[in-house]
């Protein structure tokens, strides 16, 4: 387990996704131990109870929480939770979008299915969760957003294409240089690549790797 | 996102992971077409490749290669950058992060490719504009009725 330090900053509230394993657990073991409020999230609480029952069993009661999100679902969903969390006088103060998953193949012979199914976890899950917190947070004047990339949302390897182009498009939706404008991976740039002329993009398309 | 919501003090960080010891890599699913054109039986354009040999090790499961990262030191430092104490002190402005040692290898593997392709097109790329823009000194001729250049020059390269 994590080594607790005393927070210098107040407690804060976190959102995690992807809690029943890896970084989503470990950050919410991590935040919990820093003394801070911990919403952990997964799809189905109900196949790690046990680890359900390690964060709810941080005390003060209340403080460790785990709640069912599927970032696939609806935003329907995930504004209810956020409405929840207000509604207790609570918000969510870090939101950490940890839920995602690799899918390797040749690049040239993704089937639509796979490719919606990467895309749909990696980039418009954590652009949903975050289209849910950020305008909260922007009211509040306060907040932060992480997102979990990898290296392969800067260049894939072989095999990784379709992975890393799911995490470059996260990664371009907030890119630093220019306007924040979206870029998804080619072709369908086409309509973008307009509003693309001041955008400077260092990430690889799918089929340059 | 990250420049719009900046000035209202909502940070967005991304944060570029190399290969760390969780159980990702064990369920890296595979493509069901497999190679194409029969790879995987044996002939087939990728039959030796290196596209072969990355499937190949994702199937075989994360026994069979070294994985460097330590996801509970990684999670350590996310945490510090994320409310600026630690390796994060004074560094909350900070919207990219690079972690573990294949990462900044990748990160760098990026710069000598974009560092490449100036070197190569860099002149080409320079000598495209309209003709009305177009000067062998490179001025800048863009006036404050373009709209767009204007907004592109309130931008700065780095800041969040």
């Amino acid at each position: 387990m994590t080594t607790a330090s005393p927070p210098t900053t107040k407690p804060l509230t976190w959102l995690i996704t992807g809690c029943s394993s890896g970084f989503g657990l470990q950050m919410a073991r991590h935040a919990l131990a820093a003394g801070h409020r911990v919403i952990a999230t997964s799809r189905d609480p109900s196949r790690t109870p046990e680890l359900v029952s390690e964060i709810e069993g941080a005390s003060p009661a209340g403080r460790g929480r785990w709640a069912a999100l599927d970032v696939t679902a609806s935003s329907e969903a995930m504004d209810a939770l956020l409405d929840k969390l207000e509604s207790e006088g609570s918000q969510v103060d870090v939101l950490v979008n940890s839920a995602g998953f690799a899918t390797a193949g040749a690049a040239e012979a993704f089937s639509d299915a796979e490719v919606r199914a990467v895309f749909e976890t990696n980039f418009f899950g954590a652009y949903r969760l975050m289209r849910a917190c950020v305008p909260r947070m922007r009211r509040r004047r306060a907040g932060v957003v992480v997102n979990l990339s990898s290296g392969s949302g800067l260049e894939s390897r072989e095999s990784l294409g379709l992975y890393g182009a799911s995490k470059s498009a996260l990664d371009s939706e907030r890119e630093p240089p220019g306007p924040a404008f979206f870029l998804p991976f080619p072709p369908v740039s086409s309509l973008f690549s307009l509003l693309s002329l001041t955008h400077t993009h260092t990430h690889t398309p799918v089929w340059t790797e | 996102m990250a420049r719009e919501v900046a000035p209202f003090g909502v940070r967005v960080l991304t944060v570029y992971l190399g290969s760390f010891d969780t159980d990702m890599s064990a369920h890296v699913g595979q493509a069901a077409a497999g190679l194409p054109d029969g790879g995987d039986a044996g002939g087939g354009d990728y039959a030796g490749s290196l596209l072969e040999r990355y499937l190949g090790v994702f199937a075989a499961g994360p026994g069979t290669f070294p994985v460097h990262g330590d996801h509970r030191k990684a999670v350590r430092a996310i945490y510090d950058v994320a409310v600026g104490e630690g390796a994060g002190a004074g560094r909350g402005g900070e919207i990219q992060m690079v972690l573990g040692r294949d990462s900044v290898r990748r990160a760098e593997e990026v710069r000598e490719r974009l560092d490449h392709m100036l070197g190569v097109f860099g002149g080409v790329a320079a000598n495209v504009d309209r003709d009305e823009y177009a000067g062998g000194d490179g001025a800048d001729k863009t006036t404050s009725a373009d709209p767009l250049t204007q907004l592109v020059k309130q931008t700065p390269a780095h800041a969040t």
